[in-house]
């Protein structure tokens, strides 16, 4: 029996190997991209481009466009000629903020009278724009109380202050968040997208019909058809794992040996999601979409997008039963946490009762269907 | 050398719709399942709320510690969770995730600050999440502060009028900076890239069951062939883009401030842009397999990450800017963001368009021209 599986298995990976475009792809391809991706991800929203409109053109209004300049999310990218100019770039999208500064700013500024400072913001991106206004009243704010400063000759104490302490990511960096999302991500979408085309690839080239007349069983056409897609996902971690470390940066504080048993689990239980778009695609090309809406969705349920805490509660409960979910809470704890088994024992046991489910399932329902 | 006929390339178009039709999952997969995408990518955007998991280790004990407890989280937005009870319970919290933030008060924080000596509050944030921990910091401060302002002497009490500049800031197309308004427009860029995958699979398929071989015998040229592959695609892409559209505004009341015709061309030229580019890739496999894969690598990971769905293109990096500019989708989530919020019409959006048809020409030429009929 072993012999048989092991013989199916050698002549999948012999298919893939052949493939001059696949097997790059598959083994290099995924790495690289993760290579990309991270840098094009990793760091912190910066430089979004402003437009500064300055009708004082004094020296304190020239202080307050400096330091709007000098933070690390905005830099001036425009001059602007007039109000109307603001619009159409903010239109165009070629600013994300126009400051304007109105005449009369320093000397309304020393009189104690209030100018009005104006700024206009795309909110077409939330991100981007909820980034901004945060910059940009900060930055005034900090402005103002250097005026009151200049004006008082002492700053105002604060009677109740809160002293922050960031665990695990001291500098908040994003890289920290995106790269191990990433890693997650492409581990996930290589074991769907191997599984799934396993067997729906024998049934639309007409070659299942041949296997079926082997001696060949169909447990053993099942579980041989499932070897493949863990050996590529968990050799395409590993590389992966390497580069997020010793390239990024990214800390492995726990346990390695805990972080690739539980990757295996979420490997596996990911393959049977994988053989149940096997199990119900005619073709490839039917494949390839079911695998396409399911990543969609689990992306969303990764948290990636919206923190599940945020999400409605149907969709909140749903995301119970989505691998990935789990495997990145898994992935953050053990590289960011130094988390152990025994602060991650809900996430592995979801990971192994979903496993154990859907392969149950599919196996009965691939069985029906191969006969 | 034959013209090209419009008579072949449909007869190709005609064997494709055929071939889509008879499998009613792919008849669902090419029309419909961009609008069940978005539904559902949709819905986790609409409670609009930001909710942090919080612990308060509470080492006062007294009835104004409990106040200021009490003014953190009075609001909802931090959900008082757990009350551990040292700090090593309180860390343990943190590594489980159940909670987002600790802030821990300290033995004798009534007396000092009725006392009107300055008083630190501990907070411990999960940086994990950077962009959710950074919110909650800036809303914890912000409510320590307010809190904090309550015992200061009346004289040094900060005011709105003391604040020596007025900032009126005005957040356009979205006002309120409401995500699902931002979200919606922009994830129909990305489940419009459905019939993307379908036609890459699809021209994989031929070579993969070796059906190409047999068109060489026949006068239809590569330009009526991959044409005629294109059309029955981009018609279901633009019934995608009707079915979205008609989701985004009457399912989740997404303001449509542009032109709907303007909206629906420059769907076909993004579909135009994405299609071809498809088709091209394409041409380099042998397998759907392959396919599938370069897909995803191609088209999904990067449409995902980097065409400014969530963060704006980071502009700084050269790769984001690169593989950015290079993706049909991030010029259909500027137009697509540009029509349903902005409002703005081609004067603003003709780079985008203009663009997309450049992308959609060169990979329609080179497609043509790379063509191969034979397996490698």
């Amino acid at each position: 029996m072993l012999a048989r599986i092991v013989n199916l298995a050698t002549k999948d990976f012999i298919q893939i190997a052949r493939d001059r475009i696949l097997a790059p792809f598959i083994v290099l391809g995924m790495t690289f991209q993760l290579v990309l991706l991270a840098l094009a991800t990793s760091r912190d929203i910066a430089g979004l481009p402003m437009g500064v409109l300055d009708l004082d053109n004094s020296q304190w209004s020239r202080t307050l466009v400096a330091a709007l300049d000098n933070t690390k999310e905005l830099y001036q990218s425009q001059v602007l000629g007039s109000v109307g100019q603001a619009d159409t770039l903010l239109d165009r999208g070629e600013i994300t903020i126009a400051v304007i500064i109105p005449q009369g700013f320093a000397s309304d500024l020393a009189a104690g009278r209030r100018p009005q400072v104006q700024v206009l913001v795309d909110g077409s991106n939330v991100w981007g724009g909820s980034t901004v206004v945060r910059i940009a009243e900060g930055v005034i704010a900090r402005f103002g109380q250097a005026v009151i400063q200049n004006r008082i000759g002492h700053s105002v104490p604060a009677l109740l202050e809160l002293r922050s302490t960031v665990r695990f990511n001291e500098d908040l960096s994003s890289k920290y968040f995106t790269i191990p999302a990433e890693l997650g991500l492409i581990v996930y979408m290589v074991t769907l997208l191997v599984a799934a085309a396993g067997i729906t690839r024998e049934r639309e080239l007409g070659t299942l019909e041949q296997l079926m007349v082997t001696p060949l069983r169909r447990v053993e056409l099942i579980v041989g058809k499932a070897i493949p897609p863990v050996v590529v996902a968990f050799v395409d971690f590993l590389m992966m794992l390497a580069i997020t470390v010793w390239v990024f940066h990214i800390p492995l504080r726990g346990s390695l040996f805990l972080l690739m048993a539980l990757t295996l689990l979420f490997i596996i239980s990911e393959l049977g999601f994988g053989l149940a778009i096997s199990a119900i695609s005619a073709n490839q090309q039917q494949t390839l979409l079911f695998v396409f809406m399911l990543g969609i969705l689990d992306m969303a349920f990764s948290g990636y997008l919206v923190a599940v805490e945020n999400m409605p509660s149907a969709l909140r409960f749903a995301s119970n039963f989505s691998p990935i979910h789990h495997y990145l809470i898994i992935v953050r704890g053990v590289m960011l946490k130094g988390a152990t088994l025994s602060s991650l024992w809900p996430q592995t046991l979801a990971l192994a009762g979903l496993g154990t489910g859907i392969l149950m399932l599919t196996f009965r329902s691939l069985r029906k269907r191969l006969d | 050398m034959l013209a090209f006929s419009w008579r072949r390339a449909l007869a190709v178009m005609w064997k494709e719709i055929a071939h889509i039709a008879r499998a009613p999952q792919t008849l669902f997969q090419v029309t419909l399942q961009p609008a069940v995408m978005l539904v559902t990518l949709a819905y986790m955007f609409t409670l609009d709320i930001e909710r942090f998991p919080l612990a308060v280790l509470d080492q006062d004990h007294t009835a104004l510690s409990r106040e200021y407890t009490a003014a953190l989280t009075s609001d909802g937005t931090f959900q008082l969770l757990q009350r551990p009870d040292n700090v090593q319970e309180a860390d343990a919290l943190l590594v489980r995730g159940q909670v987002r933030a600790v802030v821990i008060i300290p033995a004798g924080f009534m007396d000092d600050l009725l006392a009107r000596r300055p008083v630190e509050v501990q907070a411990l944030i999960d940086g994990t999440n950077p962009n959710a921990g950074r919110q909650a910091l800036a809303q914890l401060n912000g409510r320590t502060q307010a809190f904090g302002a309550r015992y200061l002497p009346s004289g040094l009490l900060p005011t709105v009028a003391g604040q020596p500049v007025d900032v009126r800031t005005r957040v356009w197309y979205n006002p309120t900076l409401k995500v699902l308004y931002s979200m919606v427009p922009g994830l129909i860029a990305i489940v419009m890239n459905t019939p993307s995958f379908a036609i890459a699979a699809s021209l994989a398929r031929e070579r993969e069951m070796g059906t190409l071989e047999g068109l060489i015998v026949t006068p239809l040229r590569n330009s009526e062939f991959l044409v005629g592959k294109f059309l029955p695609y981009a018609a279901s892409g633009l019934l995608g883009a009707i079915f979205t559209f008609t989701i985004a505004v009457f399912w989740f009341r997404v303001p449509f401030r542009g032109n709907f015709f303007l909206y629906l061309l420059l769907s076909a030229v993004f579909l135009l842009g994405n299609l071809w580019l498809s088709l091209l890739v394409a041409n380099f496999l042998n397998s759907q397999q392959a396919a599938s894969v370069a897909m995803f690598l191609v088209f999904f990971l990067p449409s995902f990450f980097l065409a400014g769905l969530l963060r704006p293109v980071d502009r700084s990096s050269l790769t984001a800017r690169v593989e950015a500019f290079v993706l049909p989708t991030t010029y259909y989530i500027t137009i697509s963001r540009g029509v349903f919020l902005k409002g703005v019409g081609l004067a603003d959006l003709w780079r985008p368009a203009l663009t997309l048809c450049g992308i959609g020409m060169t990979a329609f030429t080179l497609s043509i021209a790379l063509f191969r009929r034979k397996l490698a």
